[in-house]
């Protein structure tokens, strides 16, 4: 491997990755998707460096003000798969069910089972997919990741 | 990668950043400034190095001791954003409320609290604001971050 290559993994490892969505008044619609784990996600967050596919991912940090009065499960998957045990193969993050709306959540730590060594199929791509207790109504919210580089 | 720009990023990640304001008798002010969630935050802390926006916030400690018996909530931004839900999303540090007066909180690698990874809007400015449950009188204190550089 040459120095700069080396150079280029020692630094990426000290490098912010971040990806946010985030709908300010829920016009963009951007969280009003219904799917459960084994459907094909169809939404996904844009990381600030496209070209990345590899991260450890450190933050996941999320809000929802849902018009009604239901609850979330968030997933972050590194693949859209329509497959039940080939979803849960690319699932990176889980937040577990019964999130409250109106709540920032920020997940970190080995608690939350993070960081997560994560590696994109469609590089610069992180796909959610959120499972709602039943019909959110408009939805506001942000999901924000952050991590750092691997090579 | 730049191998420059390489080597610099490797080199913040050993480079100590902090921010913090000292107000020995409460005639400085700093405290004393009660924020509403939903307002722009207009108070900030310089870091101790130009040009810093990422950084990987690792220790914060604060102290308040008002002349009169009230708690507080004490939130750090990463950004001044005006908008409710937006100034949420930019929450890099979040105390809770009821914080007690002349008690020493200190942060360092707590469980799902920190380290944070942090993107300044402004480079080298860190944004705080402190919700009083009552008008604090004079008010002595401190506040101070520490972390590392990163790229």
């Amino acid at each position: 491997m040459s120095l700069s290559g080396v150079l280029d993994i020692i630094a990426g490892r000290n490098e912010l990755v971040e990806g946010v969505v985030l709908d300010a008044d829920g016009l963009g619609a951007d969280f009003e998707t219904d799917k459960v784990i084994t459907d094909t996600p169809t939404q996904f967050i844009t990381l600030s460096d496209p070209t990345i596919s590899r991260f450890l991912l450190e933050e996941v940090n999320y809000y929802m003000a849902a018009e009604n009065a239901v609850t979330f499960q968030l997933y972050l998957l590194q693949d859209a798969l329509a497959d039940d045990m080939l979803s849960l193969k690319t699932l990176c993050f889980d937040s577990g069910a019964a999130q409250a709306r109106n709540i920032i959540y920020s997940r970190l730590g080995i608690e939350n089972k993070l960081p997560r060594v994560v590696n994109l199929v469609t590089p610069g791509k992180l796909w959610y997919l959120q499972d709602w207790s039943a019909a959110m109504g408009n939805c506001p919210g942000w999901i924000s990741v952050r991590g750092r580089k691997l090579f | 990668m730049n191998p420059n720009h390489a080597r610099e990023i490797i080199a913040r990640g050993n480079q100590l950043i902090e921010f913090g304001l000292t107000d020995p008798a409460g005639a400085l002010n700093y405290f004393e400034t009660e924020g509403v969630i939903t307002d722009t935050p207009t108070l900030f802390i310089d870091l101790n190095k130009e040009g810093i926006s990422n950084f990987r916030l690792e220790e914060l400690e604060y102290y308040l001791n008002p002349t009169n018996a009230e708690t507080y909530r004490l939130i750090l931004f990463e950004a001044a954003e005006a908008d409710d839900l937006t100034s949420l999303s930019k929450i890099v540090f979040d105390s809770g409320a009821l914080q007690a007066d002349s008690t020493l909180y200190t942060f360092t690698n707590h469980e799902d609290i920190m380290p944070r990874l942090v993107k300044l809007a402004s480079s080298g400015r860190i944004y705080y604001m402190i919700l009083w449950t009552g008008a604090p009188g004079n008010c002595p204190g401190f506040l101070r971050g520490r972390g590392v550089g990163m790229g």
